[in-house]
């Protein structure tokens, strides 16, 4: 637990001291969001029927390129080596590395989220429903990232190798979470979709630590 | 048996025995398939000679799905056991496997549009096999992805079985997503009363298929054991 | 004849069908199958010469 605090302590310092790489990526959501309108028609109906698609993808699009360089600082510190040789548990950096990375690069996408939800024309009303349940899909889309992170350290196109990766992989992610949103709009249950979201993500927390956790020991070893 | 067959050379032994076989199966199964699926049977009651697309899809569709597993399987071995065959295995089986995804995807669309009247439908299975196709890319982009080839070999192997065990959830996700938005019920699977005429084709077709893809996997084996072989005898002779 | 070809008029999914399928067979099978010749042709002549300049080489350890 210790080790757990102090990796999301280190994880948090880094990334919050340098809110740049934080910065861009949400300038890309917004961006990305903004054409999203301007391609679909600001004007028509259609825009609220796919608003919920184009502020899932537009997510999906900002978070997804950045997963290349999660391990960067500790791969080429010589920390993660070290790391590896030690009784620390690697599981728990991983997960202390995906809570740190969802506190500085998914929060402030959620935090964006109600100005999105209004230039995409979806009811504020359903502002409970597209919290949860992007809140949620972005915690399984990092756990996703983390692994595929792991998989591609120094490969070459180590972003776009991890975004193919990872999409396909997030499928059911994207699919419950918009679910949720749509049967929010349409005034249907809610809860089965967001409680299949959250099995998913359970899923993914219990696996992607363990399997990053071998591939990262795969990496450091054949370097 | 597995251990028997982890000595490269003694697999190497073994398969050479299987070529022929295989060979003979596939081209017989292939030529007379072709002929009893494009000529010889008859035209369904309903689709007419569109039917004729049921023989190469269908299995087409069976040895993505298995190729897949059997990818999963492999890179299990490689993983758990450090079994030293099973890297090649995967190797071998992911070219040929997404190229048959591929073609159940295309064969798919072309049976779809004249009989259903669309290209395409995001339902379960449709959906699945597009998945699995991005799955068998995205293995191969890993495994090949890295300056040093061996170096791409168990993180490959540790994303084809996160594969495996996502292909699942992903069908149930989308099956999931289409209770709720009704498309054409069209795409009933069992929904075809198949002709005992047309088991013939399908059969053979089937047989002379599956026995090409194993073909192709074992030749494939071969060629990258021997290449590591050649290279190793190179490496011989430059340092003596 | 002509009928085999129009298909009852669904020839051009069928054939594209099948034509694809059969021409993936017929390429992946000669690209692998002419690979692995040579790739054994090699194997053999790398072998060969090694062979050769072993016995070369014994020859000229006493010198050595």
């Amino acid at each position: 637990m210790r080790f757990f605090l102090t990796c999301l302590a280190a994880d948090l310092r880094a990334s919050l001291t340098e809110p740049g790489d934080i910065l861009a990526q949400l300038g890309f959501f917004i961006m990305i969001t903004a054409l999203f309108v301007l391609a679909a028609g600001p004007e028509s109906d259609r825009l609220a029927l796919i608003g919920l698609a184009g502020l899932w993808m537009a997510a999906l699009a900002s978070m997804v390129p950045a997963f290349e360089r999660l391990y960067e600082a500790e791969a080429r510190s010589g920390w993660l080596d070290q790391l590896l040789v030690s009784p620390q548990p690697v599981w728990v950096f991983v997960l202390a590395k995906a809570a740190g990375y969802y506190i500085s690069h998914a929060v402030p996408l959620l935090l964006a989220s109600p100005l999105m939800m209004i230039w995409l024309t979806l009811p504020l009303a359903l502002l409970p429903v597209v919290l949860a349940s992007l809140g949620l899909g972005l915690a399984g889309l990092i756990l996703l990232g983390a692994l595929g992170a792991a998989l591609t350290l120094g490969a070459r196109r180590g972003a776009i190798l991890a975004a193919i990766l990872v999409l396909p992989l997030s499928v059911p992610l994207l699919i419950f979470g918009v679910l949720a949103g749509q049967a929010a709009l349409s005034q249907a249950p809610v809860a089965p979709h967001l409680q299949l979201l959250a099995a998913a993500v359970l899923f993914l927390l219990v696996l992607m630590p363990l399997a990053t956790g071998f591939a990262l020991r795969t990496a450091a070893e054949n370097g | 048996m597995f251990d028997y067959l982890a000595n490269p050379t003694r697999f190497m032994r073994l398969a050479d025995y299987t070529v022929w076989p295989l060979r003979l199966i596939a081209a017989a199964g292939l030529l007379i398939g072709s002929w009893l699926g494009l000529a010889s049977s008859p035209a369904d009651y309903q689709q007419g000679d569109a039917v004729r697309l049921m023989y190469v899809h269908v299995p087409s569709a069976w040895l993505a799905l298995s190729s897949y597993l059997m990818l999963g399987l492999a890179s299990l071995f490689f993983i758990v056991w450090r079994h030293p065959l099973a890297d090649i295995a995967a190797r071998a089986i992911a070219p040929a496997g997404a190229g048959f995804a591929f073609l159940t995807l295309v064969t798919g669309a072309l049976w779809g549009a004249p009989i259903w009247g669309t290209w395409w439908v995001w339902d379960g299975r449709l959906t699945s096999m597009l998945v699995l196709f991005f799955f068998f890319i995205g293995y191969l982009a890993l495994a090949n992805g890295f300056d040093r080839p061996e170096r791409g070999a168990r993180p490959a192997a540790i994303l084809a079985m996160v594969g495996v065990l996502n292909l699942p959830i992903v069908k149930f996700s989308v099956d999931w997503w289409n209770t709720l938005h009704q498309p054409a019920s069209i795409l009933r699977s069992g929904g075809m009363a198949i002709d005992s005429a047309m088991l013939w084709p399908l059969f053979t077709m089937f047989a002379g298929l599956q026995a090409f893809f194993l073909l192709m996997v074992i030749q494939r084996m071969r060629l990258l054991l021997g290449q590591a072989r050649l290279a190793r005898l190179a490496d011989q002779q430059e340092a003596s | 004849m002509a009928g085999f070809f129009a298909m009852g008029g669904y020839g051009a999914f069928v054939w594209t069908g099948w034509g694809l399928t059969l021409v993936f067979v017929l390429l992946l099978w000669l690209h692998t199958e002419t690979r692995l010749a040579k790739l054994q042709s090699q194997l053999q002549s790398q072998l060969q010469s090694q062979a050769e300049n072993g016995k070369t080489d014994a020859k000229n350890l006493p010198e050595a």
